[in-house]
């Protein structure tokens, strides 16, 4: 993934300018074709591999420009430009002040970013726009449960209060899977440990979920370690979850959500009209399972394509 | 010597460098291994706070102590660990375990990541620092965006564990390093001692069996030879020494030889007479000697001849000395055929030979005495056209356990061969102690000693006796000095008793000079004092040896010639046979002395029946007659006739008589009818002392 990224990877601010005007150029001589242009928080590993996925999902049918969060102003000159997709928050706040007519899809942004902010800063000027979320539905991440863990019942969740606002849809829709959540929520000046252990005591598996409060790189491996105390597997959010300690991972690549942000971007642009669907979450999405922790655990875990292929069997229902 | 010292320095050679490299290298060894087992001690140290930091992470951070004190209790099992402690960041401790009084974490030393250390002086202690281990959680970092949740700030430091190492075993560790450093080294030195010793010796042997043979040839063992053993240098030296002192043996043995044939000859030459070949007088007497012990301790006899030949000394006067010699030889040659095997024949002086017969019987002895008297009267020695017969006088003494001393053996053999001589002879005469002649000889060889005794002890006297004129014109007077000895008692001892034996023993110019001595003493002044018409003549009796002897003489004339005058007052007294001996000796003695003024007077003439021509050619001036005619010329003719011949001649020839021995009134009146000049006797004046005379003036 890292590889594709490099022939991509081009630093030099004139190059980019190059591109832009090359592509506006080519618009000069072909109506039917619009332009797209895909603003990256940074011109780094992460953000090519989206603006890859979004090149290869567009194809030769539309020109795509490249701008990087800090070149914005471009959008000034470019006028020709139909939609902008932007790739991470950084991006996407970067071109809250440019073009209000030229909507927006924010790819890459997590949800709680994009509820609490990120969609009223976009929607300024009357800005169409919607979002490709970086996480994982709620629905989606149960029914990985339920296909992993069939007789885990109790699902511990905790949370930082910052985020302890999922929690009620969260509980909503374990009923749906018959399975109670088990939720502390890290009040300040509160001991992980504790309140994790509170949980753990309770709990048949342990959801993590993107909550820098609680998952960081200093307490990932203590809660690991708390878990396997406890002998409660615990569902990551990122393959590096997997690898750090989880039983098993859902997440999604940068090229899955750009591949998604780039059908979406085809499907506005097809219409005649641009009409930009709601925010939603990747529809493509992954599964990484840590053989040795189900070992070490006594869990009988199917493996990773029997797991992908029984959930994408499911995918409607997300 | 040579071997300690060349195997001392053999020892040195292989101890001194092994001793060097071996001490530096066990030193160097013994450091090393000792900084090892310390750096150990840390290593194991830094590797277990390395270790037991991360182990203790999750105890830290979850606050868990139970789980803190299991890994603190199973690492308190390993070796050397004293004491453990957890501290959180704040410095508090957390657990501990172990005996270790830990203080709060000295956090301004510690300070930093890692491990640090502290030095004590009998324990380590290791801090390691605890830190949060951070994985991953998301697999991209998304940037920006202040809602994106960055994980806050975290100190990844939470605290640290200390542990205290004890260096105990560290130090046990050490102190056994060195004590099997050192024992190696020990080791190494015996053995490198002893490879060194046994070099040393293989090197030393053939040195010291060299040494030592060289050592036994310095002292004179030149028979000792090297055992010759070796190849190499040693071999050459070997063969060299022993061919060197087989050279040294045989030119030592040729040398010898030559010592051994000169000392043969020398001890020939001091026992043996180079003329005649014999055995000499102190071989004879040690031999005698010999005989003499033998006669003490087993009672063997043997005999002990002395014998003189006879007429040598006429040879020897009219041949010459080379006539003496050849008899001599000739004479040793025919009496060695007579020797039997164990009988010695000596040349023991001049023409005087020792015979000593061992295991002899005194039959036997005379038998072979007789047959040696026979064999030299057998010989005529032949000398240019002259024919001589020669005879041997044999003295012979019977060796046994009573015969006394070699000395006495010799003299009495020689006595009885004086016998012999005075017997006729050419005969033998055995001693024995009875016999008259050889007790004269002995009386006189004890006067020897009574007359040298006297005369050291001063124990002669003079006399004087007057000579008296029966002219009744001659006023002047005339004495004859007369010899007294005195005995150890006091006794006077007349002369005729010790004159003979002073005369055959050489004793006569000795004591002539005596009385001429005291004469001049005694009466120095008296003879000094008188005029030439008062005068006295002293007459003095001259012995013939002192007539002879120019010795005599010549101290006689320089002593008159101190005093002059003096010689006229002296007439010597001369006996015929002394005068008639040696007439020209005499004659020249008389001459000499007349020309100082002495007078001389002829005594005792008649008893040597010498001729009357002797009184014309010796210039005296009295005749004295015999003693022996005077004293019974009263009552016997012959000695009347005698007397009266003599005093006859005497008067023709022009000489005053005078007559000794009157001691009768008759004797007087017929010398007065005779008409003698001078009469003498005890009758007319008995001797008195010289003092007497010499105090007169």
């Amino acid at each position: 993934m890292a590889t594709q990224a490099s022939l991509f990877q081009i630093p030099k601010s004139y190059l980019t300018r190059t591109l832009l005007v090359v592509g506006a150029v080519l618009l000069c001589f072909n109506v039917s074709a619009a332009t797209i242009a895909v603003v990256l928080s940074e011109n780094s590993a992460p953000y090519l591999e989206v603006l890859n996925a979004i090149r290869s999902g567009v194809g030769n049918e539309h020109s795509v420009i490249q701008l990087v969060a800090d070149q914005t102003d471009v959008l000034e000159t470019a006028p020709s430009t139909s939609l902008i997709i932007t790739v991470g928050v950084k991006a996407a706040e970067s071109v809250v002040k440019y073009s209000p007519k030229i909507p927006v899809i924010a790819a890459l942004v997590p949800r709680d970013w994009y509820i609490h902010g990120g969609q009223s800063q976009l929607a300024t000027g009357q800005r169409m726009s919607t979002a490709v979320f970086l996480d994982q539905p709620f629905s989606r991440q149960l029914r990985l449960v339920k296909e992993a863990l069939p007789k885990a019942s109790r699902l511990g969740v905790v949370l930082s209060s910052a985020q302890s606002w999922q929690l009620r849809e969260l509980q909503s829709q374990a009923k749906s899977f018959h399975i109670s959540i088990i939720e502390e929520t890290l009040g300040p000046n509160q001991r992980l440990v504790e309140s994790l252990e509170e949980v753990l005591r309770n709990s048949d598996l342990l959801l993590a979920l993107p909550d820098s409060e609680v998952f960081n790189r200093g307490t990932a491996q203590t809660i690991f370690l708390t878990t396997y105390r406890y002998r409660v597997p615990v569902v990551g959010y990122s393959h590096s979850l997997t690898r750090a300690g989880a039983l098993v991972s859902i997440y999604s690549s940068p090229a899955q959500i750009g591949q998604y942000a780039a059908e979406i971007a085809l499907k506005t642009l097809s219409n005649g009209s641009i009409k930009l669907p709601p925010a939603q979450f990747p529809r493509y999405y992954s599964i990484s399972t840590n053989e040795h922790v189900a070992r070490s655990l006594g869990v009988d875990l199917p493996n990773e394509a029997t797991l992908l292929g029984h959930l994408r069997e499911g995918d409607g229902l997300d | 010597m040579i071997k300690r010292g060349i195997q001392t320095k053999a020892l040195w050679l292989a101890l001194v460098p092994a001793t060097l490299i071996s001490v530096i290298l066990v030193a160097w060894l013994t450091a090393s291994k000792i900084s090892d087992l310390d750096q150990s001690l840390h290593d194991r140290a830094e590797a277990m706070a390395r270790t037991l930091a991360p182990a203790c992470e999750y105890g830290v951070s979850t606050g868990n102590q139970e789980i803190l004190d299991h890994l603190l209790a199973s690492t308190m099992r390993e070796p050397d660990v004293k004491g453990i402690a957890v501290f959180s960041s704040d410095g508090q401790i957390v657990a501990r375990a172990g005996k270790t009084n830990w203080a709060q974490a000295p956090t301004a030393t510690i300070a930093g990541n890692g491990v640090n250390h502290l030095d004590y002086p009998g324990s380590l202690v290791y801090f390691g620092t605890i830190q949060r281990t951070e994985v991953s959680v998301d697999d991209f970092i998304l940037t920006a965006g202040k809602l994106i949740s960055q994980p806050k700030t975290m100190a990844r430091s939470i605290g640290w564990v200390g542990l205290e190492f004890s260096r105990t075993s560290t130090f046990a560790g050490q102190r056994k390093v060195i004590a099997q450093s050192l024992m190696i080294l020990l080791t190494g030195l015996v053995i490198s001692a002893l490879v060194g010793w046994r070099m040393g010796r293989q090197i030393t042997r053939p040195i010291v069996s060299l040494s030592r043979v060289v050592r036994k040839l310095g002292e004179g063992h030149l028979g000792e030879r090297v055992e010759s053993d070796g190849t190499g240098e040693f071999g050459i030296l070997q063969r060299g020494i022993n061919g060197m002192a087989a050279r040294l043996q045989s030119m030592h043995e040729q040398m010898q030889e030559k010592i051994d044939q000169a000392t043969a000859r020398l001890a020939y030459q001091a026992t043996h007479d180079a003329l005649t070949g014999l055995v000499n007088r102190r071989e004879f007497e040690s031999r005698l000697e010999r005989a003499v012990s033998s006669s003490i301790l087993h009672g063997r006899t043997h005999a002990l001849c002395y014998m003189d030949l006879d007429q040598f000394k006429v040879i020897n006067d009219t041949c010459g000395h080379m006539a003496g010699d050849e008899l001599l030889r000739q004479l040793a040659l025919i009496l060695k055929c007579e020797l039997r095997d164990r009988d010695t024949l000596a040349r023991l002086g001049g023409d005087e030979f020792g015979l000593l017969l061992e295991n002899c019987s005194q039959e036997d002895a005379l038998a072979v005495a007789e047959e040696f008297r026979a064999a030299v009267q057998r010989f005529h020695f032949k000398w240019e056209e002259r024919i001589f017969a020669i005879g041997v006088s044999i003295g012979m003494v019977m060796v046994t356990r009573e015969s006394g001393t070699v000395a006495n053996l010799l003299s009495a053999a020689d006595a009885a061969c004086y016998v012999a001589k005075n017997r006729g002879r050419n005969r033998i005469h055995l001693y024995e102690q009875r016999d008259s002649d050889l007790a004269r000889h002995r009386g006189e060889i004890q006067w020897v000693g009574k007359i040298q005794q006297a005369l050291e002890e001063n124990r002669l006297r003079l006399v004087w006796q007057d000579i008296i004129p029966l002219g009744a014109n001659d006023k002047s007077r005339h004495v004859e000095l007369l010899l007294r000895m005195v005995d150890e008692e006091g006794q006077e001892i007349l002369p005729m008793a010790f004159i003979p034996a002073a005369e055959r023993y050489q004793l006569m110019p000795m004591i002539d000079r005596w009385v001429i001595e005291n004469t001049l003493n005694q009466c120095k002044g008296y003879l000094k004092d008188k005029s030439p018409n008062d005068h006295c003549l002293f007459g003095i009796n001259l012995s013939g040896a002192s007539l002879k002897d120019p010795e005599f003489k010549n101290q006689l004339i320089s002593r008159l010639e101190e005093m002059p005058g003096i010689g006229r007052l002296l007439c010597f007294e001369i006996t015929e046979t002394a005068a008639i001996g040696n007439l020209s000796v005499a004659n020249q003695f008389i001459l000499e002395l007349r020309r100082l003024g002495c007078k001389f007077a002829l005594d005792d003439f008649g008893s040597g029946l010498s001729s009357f021509i002797y009184l014309k050619n010796l210039s005296v001036d009295y005749l004295k007659i015999d003693g022996a005619f005077v004293r019974d010329m009263a009552y016997n003719e012959v000695d009347r006739a005698m007397v009266e011949a003599i005093h006859r001649i005497g008067h023709e020839v022009g000489l005053k008589t005078i007559a000794e021995y009157v001691e009768s009134e008759q004797t007087l009146e017929v010398l007065k009818q005779i008409g003698v000049d001078y009469v003498q006797g005890n009758y007319l004046h008995a001797p008195q002392p010289l003092a007497i005379l010499c105090d007169r003036r």
